[in-house]
Order: structure tokens, then sequence, then C-alpha cells
């Protein structure tokens, strides 16, 4: 399979006065197969939002690459830049605020399409991705705040596949939503995916929905990636010591809590060697001088971790 | 059910019965809370579930008072605690009862903290007041319930003010505070749902021991049936301003009979299931509660409604066989 999205070394960081740096993103390397889904998951502050931002150059990452279809976005300016970005789609958290709330839905929808230049079929286009999204012709000409945060939820995918982009970016998109609406939406981006073959990079702090979507998950911690591996294999034989502690926290997961201590140390300073050491129960000295390089342990499956569990 | 909890549940620590509250809204009366029914004993826990919008807050506000007078449309009903309504009690002798005999904790742990006040000094506030400790003695309490809901180097920390503080660590000062008087009954409101997994695991782990140290009553509201199922000894689901269903926590998970409650548990993705499992999600949203409404509140959604359903409410009961386990449907599962 070809990749969509290609991340290399991607690491951002921002000044935090008195010459400190927040270390958010560091050194992260992924990809993403045509028709894949990645999911990417973390606590909050692990740097999973920022990844998803430097991706659309939005702001610049530090250093690194991100290649879509093969064309480095971090090399491209102005028009080129924002030309290229069309292929890449957000979709973020809060469906309400992210919506102008002065705008109709149909407007929301179109003025993508409006940005790019694109006069033909406009109309077409929009009511076909507004009904795709399972949205009733009425809707279009409501504005959001006359909507529940499903319906917007849905305006939002169906803005962000009007321009048939490669890659839908979703950043939390279900946590806002009650629990019954949120598998509407986890079914409606499986469905999309299929019907727009896009690949879906899927951002979220809960693991079951992740593995729920993903074909490959993504474990992040402290602005590092430290286990990624197919979503089956990674929930039946977790290897990294921090994946398996933020299984265990699962309310519903089977079999002893294996508790985890303590909590996100500072971006800022970001401990010596592994990242996980100070809060990691199998920590050893050499956790804290030597720092553990992502490496495929098994097909597919790959860890960044000194001892991790067989 | 043994002949202790038989007894437990005929002097209940808290009897609410038929609580009605209705709130002002820009266009009209919303019926947040419509007749809602339920006891606890003492040491018990209950978990409330229930999506957003299904009063469950409003509820759990109401049984201390802490609903505004202005916003309130039309409120009756008893909330009976040991024996005495609290419903009936004038704003002090409210007080009296607030953060003593029954504690809150809410959801958003940053702001439940006064940000200009040192934590210590609000720990110890209620316990002057309270129980009329002195300064130094309420410090020195103060530092040993922070030791107490974990908190690194307390001696230090108390001398804090919540800026200082991780999210899960204000949780915990807030815990503390809830605690700090020894209450009878702690009602939390999502006290996770602003949290991470891990720290989330660690906070109900943590209500969890002190429920059991204390033989404190615990009411624990959440919209997440995952994290109230392995904690509450019962569970009450709500939806659209009614209790739909409640029962002992296994029976509510292994053998729902209430439509609502099973259809919820289907729809959430499970852990235990391969990646790409098609949910069975809920079709529509929960009605609006502005207007009267007919019939079971559920109906719309459910796949099981007919004619009946839409036009006459089913009340909350039981089966002969297990007279504990309450629902509201025609048709159960």
């Amino acid at each position: 399979m070809t990749a969509v999205l290609e991340v290399e070394h991607l690491v951002v960081e921002f000044p935090a006065g008195r010459g400190q740096r927040v270390h958010a993103v560091s050194d992260v390397s992924f990809d993403v197969a045509e028709g894949e889904t990645l999911g990417l998951v973390g606590e909050s502050g692990c740097g999973k939002s920022t990844v998803a931002r430097a991706v659309l150059q939005l702001p610049r990452p530090t250093s690194g690459t991100v290649r879509v279809s093969g064309r480095d976005l971090t090399a491209l300016r102005g028009k080129a830049l924002r030309a290229a970005r069309r292929d890449v789609q957000l979709v973020f958290q809060d469906p309400i605020s992210s919506l102008n709330p002065r705008r109709r839905v149909t407007d929301l929808v179109a003025e993508p399409l409006a940005i790019a230049g694109v006069r033909e079929a406009r109309r077409h286009r929009v009511s076909a991705a507004l009904e795709a999204v399972g949205l009733p012709p009425e809707v279009a000409d409501a504005r959001p705040h006359q909507l529940s945060g499903g319906q917007c939820q849905r305006v939002s995918i169906a803005r962000a596949l009007v321009q048939e982009p490669k890659i839908v970016i979703c950043d939390e998109p279900v946590s806002s939503l009650d629990v019954s609406v949120q598998a509407q939406i986890l079914n409606l981006l499986e469905d999309m995916k299929h019907r727009y073959s896009v690949s879906l990079v899927f951002i979220s702090h809960d693991l079951a929905v992740v593995k729920n979507i993903s074909d490959r998950v993504a474990v992040m911690y402290l602005g590092k990636l430290c286990e990624v591996a197919p979503a089956d294999d990674l929930y039946r034989s977790p290897m990294h010591p921090y994946t398996r502690a933020l299984i265990a926290s699962i309310p519903s997961a089977p079999g002893p809590r294996a508790k985890l201590t303590g909590e996100l140390p500072s971006p800022l300073q970001p401990p010596s060697g592994c990242r996980f050491r100070t809060r990691c129960p199998l920590a050893q000295a050499r956790c804290a001088q030597e720092e553990p390089v992502l490496t495929e342990r098994q097909p597919g499956h790959a860890v960044a971790c000194h001892f991790p569990v067989a | 059910m043994t002949l202790l909890a038989q007894t437990a549940l005929a002097t209940p620590l808290l009897d609410v019965r038929d609580l009605v509250v209705h709130l002002r809204a820009p266009g009209g009366t919303v019926r947040a809370v419509d007749g809602v029914s339920f006891r606890l004993a003492p040491g018990e826990v209950l978990g409330l579930v229930g999506e957003s919008g299904s009063g469950k807050t409003v509820m759990a506000r109401a049984l201390l008072g802490l609903t505004p007078r202005h916003a309130i449309a039309r409120a009756s009903g008893e909330v009976l605690f040991l024996g005495r309504d609290l419903r009936a009690l004038g704003e002090r002798a409210l007080r009296d009862v607030r953060g003593r005999e029954v504690a809150m904790v809410f959801q958003d742990p940053m702001t439940a903290l006064n940000p200009v006040m040192t934590i210590g000094a609000q720990l110890a506030e209620p316990m002057r007041h309270h129980l009329g400790l002195g300064r130094r003695e309420a410090r020195t309490r103060a530092i040993e319930l922070l030791e107490r809901v974990g908190i690194p180097s307390p001696q230090r920390r108390v001398s804090d003010y919540p800026h200082h503080l991780s999210g899960g660590m204000r949780q915990r000062v807030v815990l503390a505070i809830a605690l700090s008087c020894g209450p009878k009954l702690l009602i939390a409101d999502e006290p996770t749902t602003a949290l991470d997994v891990t720290v989330q695991a660690q906070i109900l782990d943590l209500i969890g021991d002190l429920q059991h140290e204390q033989q404190m009553a615990v009411v624990l509201i959440s919209h997440d049936l995952e994290v109230v199922g392995g904690r509450a000894d019962r569970i009450a689901v709500m939806y659209a301003g009614r209790i739909v269903e409640q029962a002992a926590a296994r029976a509510v998970f292994d053998a729902p009979r209430m439509p609502y409650t099973e259809a919820l548990l289907r729809s959430v993705p499970r852990l235990d299931q391969p990646s790409h499992t098609r949910l069975e999600a809920i079709p529509g949203r929960p009605p609006g509660l502005d207007a009267a409404l007919v019939g079971c509140r559920f109906a719309p959604r459910c796949p099981r409604a007919d004619d009946r359903c839409r036009s006459e409410e089913p009340a909350l009961g039981a089966d002969d066989a297990a007279p504990d386990h309450l629902y509201r449907c025609w048709y159960p599962v």
C-alpha cells in the first residue's frame, strides 16, 4: 500500500519565556496508508493535537517533514501551500464553536469550495455531501445554534469531505457528544471513509473508541510515540508499560488494575532517557541514561522501550 | 436481599420522593427533573447514569437546595435526609447540612476552588465553621487530609494556591474538602469527567477507599455507564427527567429490562470487540423537555415501541420475581 501521509522526525517546540521551551512534539515519525485509519491516543498534554496541526503547518513545525502524496508541505509557501492543504482536512472536537454561528449550513459547507474557486456543480456537491452525512434537506438553511451537537458534527464532517481530500484528521470528534450520539458519528466516519475513499487520522483519549475505528494505533506520551501496532494487536498484547497502564485504567478493562501513579511530567523539562521512566513500574538505571528508539519487535508492531513486556 | 440490607432500606439515609424541578428558560419551562424517587441506605453507593440533559445534575443540586431560586419555575416533592425534609429547611439550616452531613464534589476541579485562597485555608474553612476547630488545629487536620487523598509533601502543598496544582491534584483537594467534616453522604457529580483516563482511575479508586473507610453513602453521577459500573451497589438510569431503570449494578449490566439501558450498553465501543465492529447506534436524540410529553419518553427512539407506548406512560415498576429491579416499560427486554 502506498502512504498518503508520511511524517518524519516531526519536532514542535514553543517558546515559554525565560529561555525555556515547551517540547510539545519530539521526533515523531509515522505514515498513513491509502484508505487506512490511524488512531492516535494519549492523555491530554501529550501532543496529539499539536501533531495534527503541525501536519497542516498550523503552525509550521520546528523541524521535520510532512509529505502528503509525496509532496513535502514544509517546503511549500503561500498559494502552493494553501492548495496542497486541501488534501488534508480537520474535524475538531467542539462542533458548535468550530462553525460560524452566523452562517447557514449550506454556506458553511460551500465555503471551502468557494475559496478553492470551484464554481462547477457547487450546489450539487454541497447537497450531496449533506445527504451523505445523513442530514435532512431542511437543515440546509438552519444556523448552527438550531442544531444539536451531533448534527453540527455532521456538518463539520460534510465540510471536510466536500473538497474530496485524501486525509481527514479528526481531533477528538466524539468527545463532546453524548454516548448515544457518539456511536452514530463513529459509524458515519466509517461509512464516509469508504464512500469518499479517504484515510483517517483519528485522535482521541478514549481507547475503546480508538480501537473501534482504527486499523493501526499509535500511542503517544509526552511528545513521543511509545508504541505503534495494528489495533487488535495493541489491545491484545501491548508491549509498552505505558500502553498497558492506559488499557488497565479503562473502567471496563478486564483483570487487575495495573495502576499508574503520579502525573504527566512537565514538557518544559522532559525526563532524560525514556520520558515515561518517572512513572514506569519497570524502569531501571538504563532508562534514565539512554533514550529508547521506536523499534519493530514483531511484524507491524513497534515499541520504544528498553524492557518491553513480552 | 440480606436481612441487614432490608433493615437499611427500611430506615434509609436518603429518601427522595417524587422530586420535581422545572426550570425557567428563555422559551418557557424546562422539565429538567420530572418526578424522581429513590432511596439510599447508609454506606450504599448509588450510580446515577444518564446522557447530558437527562436531569442528573439538576437533580443532584436540588437535593442540597443549590438551584438558584430565580431559575425555578416549579419545584415539589420531598428530600428526606435521615427523616428530615431538606426541601422544607431554611437557608441557614441547610447551610449546617451542606458540607457537614452531605458533601458535594463537582465536575470541574478548575472552577470548584477559590483561586485566591490557599488550599489549606479552603480546607480549614468548613472544619472551623462546622466543627469549631481552631486555626492551628484546622491546619493540622488539613495536612492530614491532604496526605490521606494522596497529595505528595502535604506540609508544603497546604500553602499552595489552586493554580499550582494539576487537574487531578485539584480534584483530590476538592475531595479532601468534601470529606473534611465526615459527611454521611457524598454527592459526586461527574467527578472524573474533566480528567484523563489514568487519573480518572486513581480518583475513582480513592473515592471507593474513602467510602469504605468512612462508611459513607455515595451518589456517583456519570454519563458513562462503565465508570459507574464497577463501583456502585445499585444503578439508576435517568432519561428525559425520569428514572427509567433502577437495579443492582450487575443486573443492569447483565440483564437490563429497559430498552434504553440495553441500547446504551450496546452503543458503546467495547475493548473486547475486534476493531471496526459496527456500533448499534441509537437513532435520533433525547426529546426536548420544554413541553409536556405523552407516553413513554423513549418511545420515539425505541425499536419495541407501539401505539400503547406512544399514548400511555408506563410506571416505574418491577416483576414479582425480582422486586428490586425497577423499570419503566410496557415491553421490557
